[in-house]
């Protein structure tokens, strides 16, 4: 029950407090909201902490991150994480899909 | 029953993805020393302007088990000037609960009620066994019926499911809070599941610890770093007190090795400057007023109340308990179990754990005799060896050369 994870909220039941979050390994599963429920859409990336959505952020926390990191890792002439690189694409990926769908 | 615990662990949800998560995170920090290093160095100045200044020592304290996990295991405190010490305070939910409510919970266990539990809780050990059993742990090797979850929606489901009746041993801090509060308030709490609240409140524990150690080192200066995730949801004015009462800077990091390099940087700049403010380094997650649908939740389901913190004692308003409305699915009132109060705590940690004073930031780990000797995270005795949060059990971990000793090695090229 410890570190806060990031996820994408895949869909919800505001009337029951829950919703079901992708890790990022295309499983979605159960949560319980513990913020306030305007701020969560189809698609929002979440934090998640012991079964529990604690905050969200955007897609500029997200990618911020990652590029925070990959720019200064190119500046101090090291390769990228190919691994942390791709995670951070399906988190993204999927968020930016789920929403995309929904304002359609 | 190692076995069990390891199906156990395996199967929590999410924690593939969080071990994913930090091998990317530790991917990072190696190809991103450079920062570190500058952001050493800044620190290293900032601490030599104190001893200029004539501060002596500098004392920072972290509050919340993710920190100290990333302090110990990217090697920050060997990072530090000699004056700059940091040390872990109350950050572990599981450490504080008293044994006593240990004790409840097996004795429920025995009598036929379902205990649904944390993976951390469940090893757990009280002072006295019942029915010989020290520990949920034990009571369910000795057929008393208890599951281990990793949410309290699981232990939903499962009860809906079983129709049981059964007891959930509500563990956690702000953090959890919210989400125990909205299914409360949701009604999705089906009637045969009772809630052992176990919630306690960070500030309350911080202002202890702070009020202790400044009370024993005089010409200290301290710094704290808030946690990140509570702060999500409290905001950043839950801490205002330390710096506006207290004349502590307050830095909020995120929990990523940079993110506390940064936030022990700011600290030691408010000290030379004679500042002291609460800011907010996480802007990524965390505001100044926090979450306030969540805040409200948290105060239509709960009341504080002066809680009891293992081997440290009550302290004032430091829990919270369901409230009235929702009396019926408390296992308190439900069981007739009585809370402990200031007249009837008892000293209730293992002969010779100095966990209390570990999780105070009053003793270190290893000034504990029974550290890695008679108490390791395979056979723990204490609490904050018990629990993946306590300041033990990341000492244990992640202390001991690995990765610490190699990043620090390569940082010390400057
Ligand atoms: S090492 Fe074990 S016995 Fe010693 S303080 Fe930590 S938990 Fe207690």
């Amino acid at each position: 029950m410890c570190w806060g994870v990031p996820g994408v909220l895949i869909d919800m039941e505001p009337e029951k407090g829950i919703a079901r979050v992708d890790f990022g390994d295309g499983v979605p599963r159960e949560v319980l909201i513990g913020i306030t429920g305007e701020r969560l859409e189809r698609g929002s990336l979440v934090i998640v902490h012991a079964g529990v959505i604690i905050s969200t952020i955007d897609e500029k926390g997200l990618v911020e991150t990652y590029s925070l990191l990959s720019d200064l890792m190119r500046e101090a002439g090291e390769q990228e994480d190919e691994g942390m690189r791709s995670y951070y694409d399906y988190l993204l990926r999927l968020s930016r899909q789920l929403r995309g769908g929904d304002s359609s | 029953m190692s076995m069990d615990e390891k199906k156990l662990e395996a199967t929590s949800p999410g924690e593939l993805a969080e071990r994913d998560f930090l091998d990317k995170l530790e991917g990072a920090f190696r190809s991103n020393i450079h920062v570190a290093v500058s952001l050493r160095n800044l620190i290293h100045r900032l601490a030599e302007k104190a001893l200029m200044r004539g501060i002596g020592r500098i004392v920072i304290m972290d509050f919340c088990g993710t920190h100290e996990w990333s302090i110990v295991h990217f090697g920050i405190r060997s990072l530090m000037p000699r004056n700059v010490e940091l040390v872990a305070g109350p950050g572990c939910p599981v450490c504080v609960t008293p044994s006593k409510y240990i004790e409840y919970a097996v004795k429920l266990s025995f009598e036929g009620i379902t205990v649904y539990t944390y993976g951390d809780a469940y090893r757990l050990r009280s002072l006295r066994p019942i029915n010989s059993a020290y520990s949920l742990q034990e009571a369910r090797s000795d057929g008393a019926s208890v599951q281990v979850v990793t949410s309290f929606i699981d232990a939903i489901r499962l009860a809906n499911k079983s129709g049981r009746e059964s007891v959930f041993l509500g563990i956690g801090f702000e953090t959890v809070a919210p989400g125990y509060a909205v299914a409360f308030k949701k009604n999705i709490v089906p009637g045969n599941l009772a809630f052992l609240s176990q919630v306690k409140l960070t500030p309350p524990a911080m202002r202890l610890s702070l009020e202790l150690l400044m009370k024993e080192n005089l010409d200290y200066r301290f710094g704290v770093i808030a946690p990140g995730h509570v702060s999500t949801i409290t905001g950043a004015k839950a801490w205002s007190f330390a710096s506006e009462e207290m004349g502590i800077p307050v830095v909020i990091a995120g929990f990523e090795p940079i993110d506390v390099l940064i936030a022990i940087a700011e600290i030691l700049r408010q000290i030379v400057n004679n500042e002291s403010k609460t800011v907010i380094e996480y802007r990524r997650a965390v505001t100044w007023s926090g979450d306030e649908e969540a805040q409200r939740n948290i105060n239509e389901v709960f009341t504080t109340i002066d809680d009891a913190w293992r081997g440290i004692g009550i302290i004032p308003r430091s829990g919270l308990e369901l409230s009235d409305r929702y009396a019926s699915h408390n296992a308190f009132e439900k069981y007739s179990l009585k809370r402990i109060s200031s007249d009837d705590w008892e000293y209730d940690l293992p002969r010779g754990c100095k966990c209390g004073l570990v999780t105070l930031g009053k003793a270190k780990p290893t000034d504990c005799p029974l550290f890695m000797k008679a108490c390791t995270p395979d056979r723990p005795i204490g609490p904050c060896m018990v629990s993946v949060e306590g300041t033990c059990s990341i000492w244990a971990r992640f202390g001991g050369g690995g990765l610490a000793d190699e990043v620090a090695r390569s940082l010390e090229v400057y």
